[in-house]
């Protein structure tokens, strides 16, 4: 028993050097004279100066604690909340994925006990069940967890005893006694319920769903942040066949991110990332790594059909408008021009498999028929490139496809008016996003020949 | 996905030697001379209970709070819900130590009793073998609970159902009975002749592998108790205590079903039945063992395609494919049986082999560990069953009247 203890408990014997630091930014930190005591003695009196910290912060007139939570990263971090009192009570809060009882993403506020243990060094643990923290410890199988409890022996590998290993910058640091949770104890700057606010503000700011890799430079190296929202991420030198790939797992912070474990980047090192000054990255502590949205990626990736703007046709695009919108009217008069994009449609080949075309579209719908608004899409192939950072290029493919939809207007004069409207637009272009997270316009500068051109994201249908 | 396929054991770890002398728990390992509850903390009103309730009179702490350096590490855990604990705090007084105060005096559960009691609230699971432990015991010292926090939380509109009493009886105080029962019998052994009874079929490797049917059929109570002399003698106390009827009456028909039935054993059966309190119901028609179908099972060995064949309940059919994937099973259509006593009276033949098995087998031992309760102990295995389920069927008058769940202060 005690070897099997000791091989998957944190090894506590360095700890109690640790005991010497002095706290000077926590008042109830004092650096007294326990460098005489024993070992015994000296742990006692840490824990009590702990605790009179941990109770400070947790006054009325202080927010309590941030208690950023590791598990391991196959999980995000989780930000959580504590106020901690003399009598051993302590009150936890969270709006995490995990929570049970139907509350989960839901704040959520449960109260426990708690207790500094004396073992090889001072251990904080949470030893009653508390509904925000030990659904981390439970041995529930978290891919079916909140919903469905079903125990699996491992969980999620959280832990409850919290091993002290470092005061920092007014912050407490703890590793988890068996499975080395990572956890960060940090004064919380404002109302709990404003931090969760202002976290899932800057989220939501920096990050969605389709734009989720980033760049991350040091001026001399990239590498790539792929699947930032999810707050456990990949590392990877390039996203197909990475050569070099590494898990992290983040907090978001009201303003930025706190990662679980420090970063390597050449010669440069990473943990926290905040917003830079001109709002288009993330810089880490030194400023000498940004993170960089692949905004110029996702525009050329076009996973979302970006609209050339009306409002910024040439008189000559104007026109040609126009006449498309007659020629498809000579067709249905109630069919309706909604817009042309540039992006991937879809078709199926012999073999029944759908494959993936790039293109210039018209975006063309019907009259609601039978509860459901028909749409065509007539597209001439273009091919749609990324030469380099910021910079997108359309180009006249030689062997052009025309889609079946194209065919609904073959006694029109539609495909000549499209392609007289893409020898226009292809050429080489600069472009300059209005937002770099959550881009929706991208404005377009030719290099050379081509017409200076605005894309927008937009429903066919409003 | 990891699938868990989930056997239950109840472990002990036995220090015999250490507990030969019968003093040996009278002394308290917790200092009782003065107050040890901090009336400051925001637990004090559970401790001051607890100090009152186990500490001072029995000399027992009640661990709620998991100390998991104290823990097994093989598992993962995680600590009890603060009102569970309460909720089973109450329910070891009430069904457990005053049951045998009352029944023992007042020393016996402050000389005998464990000194600690530790809850976990998770189950203890393996997820490399696959096993869960309901719960151990260390040399007669500590018992440790699991799955508190899977025990319903009593109110007024969630009363306690039956089916409530056999969960706290399958995760608690069968654990409770087995493990008390090793301490017992470290304390003054156990015949030799018990172990004579099936000596040869015990296996501590591979017991989990027998299914129900063939576990009685062997003479065994539970799967558990074929694996070791010791554990079937604290498995045959403590199921007799806290078995439910069906559970019991399951056992018997399994224990019937495949030879293993004596001359002169069918009259000890109906009596045992009596002992266990099930006479008043035994020919009730609604009650499942008195609704059952007896199949002939046909079972083929992938590898040695060795053929065996054997009777096997509808009750247990399913336990019985779980356990026999290896072969390829075929039933019979089946004989189906309305009464219990049809079976037992009618169907099930006298053995007349030399051999000691089934239900035989488990009479006999029944005999002689109650003998043993009796003659060692002074107490008397039925009453004690008797007491236990008088105060089951009264759990939510007590919980009620008596318990008071204290909110953190």
């Amino acid at each position: 028993m005690i070897m099997i203890k000791d091989i998957k408990y944190t090894k506590h014997g360095l700890v109690i050097f640790a005991l010497t630091v002095t706290f000077a930014s926590c008042s109830h930190f004092q650096e007294g004279d326990i460098f005489e005591e024993n070992a015994s003695l000296r742990i006692e009196h840490f824990n009590d100066q702990l605790q009179s910290c941990l109770v400070a912060q947790s006054s009325d007139d202080k927010n309590g604690w941030l208690i950023q939570y590791f598990v391991d990263s196959n999980y995000e971090g989780f930000n959580l909340f504590g106020r901690f009192y003399d009598n051993g009570k302590v009150m936890l809060a969270g709006n995490h994925r995990f929570l049970r009882g139907g509350n989960a993403n839901k704040y959520t506020e449960s109260s426990s006990f708690y207790e500094l243990l004396k073992e090889e060094g001072p251990v904080l643990t949470f030893n009653t069940w508390n509904d925000i923290l030990t659904v981390f410890v439970d041995p529930v199988n978290p891919s079916q967890a909140p919903t469905t409890i079903v125990s699996d022996g491992e969980g999620m590998h959280g832990d409850q005893n919290l091993v002290f290993s470092k005061y920092e910058n007014n912050n407490i640091l703890f590793r988890g006694e068996r499975h080395q949770a990572e956890v960060r104890f940090v004064p919380c700057d404002r109302s709990w319920e404003d931090y969760i606010k202002d976290t899932e503000s800057f989220k939501k700011k920096i990050t969605s769903s389709s734009l989720n890799n980033y760049y991350v430079t040091d001026g001399k190296d990239t590498m790539l942040f792929s699947g930032l929202n999810q707050g456990a991420f990949l590392y990877v030198d390039r996203l197909v066949d990475p050569k070099q790939s590494e898990v992290f797992a983040c907090v978001f912070t009201p303003e930025g991110i706190h990662m679980r474990e420090c970063g390597k980047l050449g010669e440069h090192n990473f943990q926290n990332f905040v917003m830079g000054s001109d709002g288009r990255s993330l810089v880490n502590e030194d400023a000498t790594v940004k993170v960089v949205p692949a905004w110029d990626q996702y525009v050329v990736d076009c996973s979302s059909m970006w609209r050339i703007d009306p409002d910024h046709f040439t008189q000559e695009q104007t026109v040609l408008y126009q006449q498309m919108i007659a020629e498809i009217q000579k067709v249905n008069s109630k069919f309706e021009l909604d817009s042309i994009a540039v992006g991937y449609v879809s078709e199926e080949n012999e073999e029944k498999e759908l494959i993936y075309f790039p293109g210039m579209i018209l975006c063309i719908h019907g009259p609601k028929k039978m509860g459901r608004i028909p749409k065509y899409y007539p597209y001439i192939n273009m091919g749609i490139y990324k030469p380099e950072y910021g910079v997108i290029k359309f180009e006249k493919l030689t062997n052009p496809h025309s889609s079946e939809h194209m065919q609904n207007f073959a006694t029109t004069n539609l495909l000549s008016l499209c392609e007289q409207f893409a020898a226009a637009l292809y050429g080489t272009y600069t472009m300059m996003p209005n937002d770099f997270f959550r881009p929706t316009r991208v404005s377009l500068t030719p290099v050379g020949a081509g017409t200076p051109t605005q894309l927008r994201l937009k429903d066919i249908v409003d | 996905m990891k699938i868990i396929n989930i056997l239950c054991v109840i472990a002990v770890v036995m220090f015999v030697s250490s507990c030969k002398n019968e003093d040996v728990f009278s002394e308290s390992i917790f200092d009782t001379t003065k107050p040890t509850v901090d009336a400051n903390s925001t637990t004090a009103f559970f401790d001051q209970w607890l100090y009152d309730n186990f500490v001072l009179p029995y000399n027992l702490e009640i661990q709620y709070k998991l100390n998991l350096p104290a823990s097994k590490m093989e598992y993962q855990l995680a600590p009890a819900d603060y009102k569970k604990s309460q909720m089973l705090a109450y329910f070891i007084k009430y069904l457990f130590y005053d049951v045998y105060t009352k029944y023992a005096g007042e020393d016996f559960m402050k000389s005998y009793g464990p000194r600690i009691i530790h809850f976990i609230g998770s189950s203890a699971s393996s997820p490399t073998t696959g096993t869960e432990e309901l719960g151990y015991a260390s040399g007669g010292v500590k018992i440790t609970l699991v799955k508190v926090n899977e025990m319903k939380m009593w109110s007024p509109t969630n009363l306690y159902s039956a089916s409530d009493i056999d969960y706290l009886n399958e995760n608690q105080f069968h654990t409770m009975h087995h493990e008390f029962s090793h301490i017992l019998h470290q304390t003054k052994s156990y015949p030799v002749d018990f172990g004579q009874v099936t000596p040869d079929n015990y296996d501590g490797r591979d017991w989990q592998k027998r299914d129900s049917v063939k576990a009685h059929g062997l003479g065994y109570i539970t799967h558990y108790a074929s694996s070791a002399i010791y554990e079937d003698f604290v498995e045959t106390l403590s199921c007799t205590i806290t078995d439910n009827d069906c559970r019991w009456m399951y056992t018997i028909i399994d224990a019937c079903a495949n030879g293993g039935v004596k001359k002169g054993d069918k009259k000890r059966i109906y009596e045992f039945i009596d002992s266990l309190g099930i006479k008043d119901v035994l020919d009730d028609p609604a009650k499942p063992w008195n609704k059952f179908t007896i199949y002939k099972e046909t079972s083929v060995d992938s590898e040695t395609d060795k053929t065996t064949e054997r009777f096997v309940p509808s009750f247990h059919r399913e336990d019985a494919q779980a356990h026999n994937e290896k072969a390829t099973l075929t039933y019979d259509a089946g004989e189906k049986f309305s009464s219990f006593r049809d079976y037992l009276d009618n169907w099930v033949k006298e053995d007349n082999s030399t051999s000691t098995a089934g239900m035989n087998a488990i009479l006999n031992k029944l005999d002689i560990a109650t003998k043993w309760y009796t003659e060692k102990w002074g107490l008397y295995l039925f009453k004690i069953r008797k007491e236990v389920r008088l105060r089951q069927n009264n759990v939510n008058e007590f919980v009620k009247n008596e318990v008071t769940i204290y909110d953190l202060k």
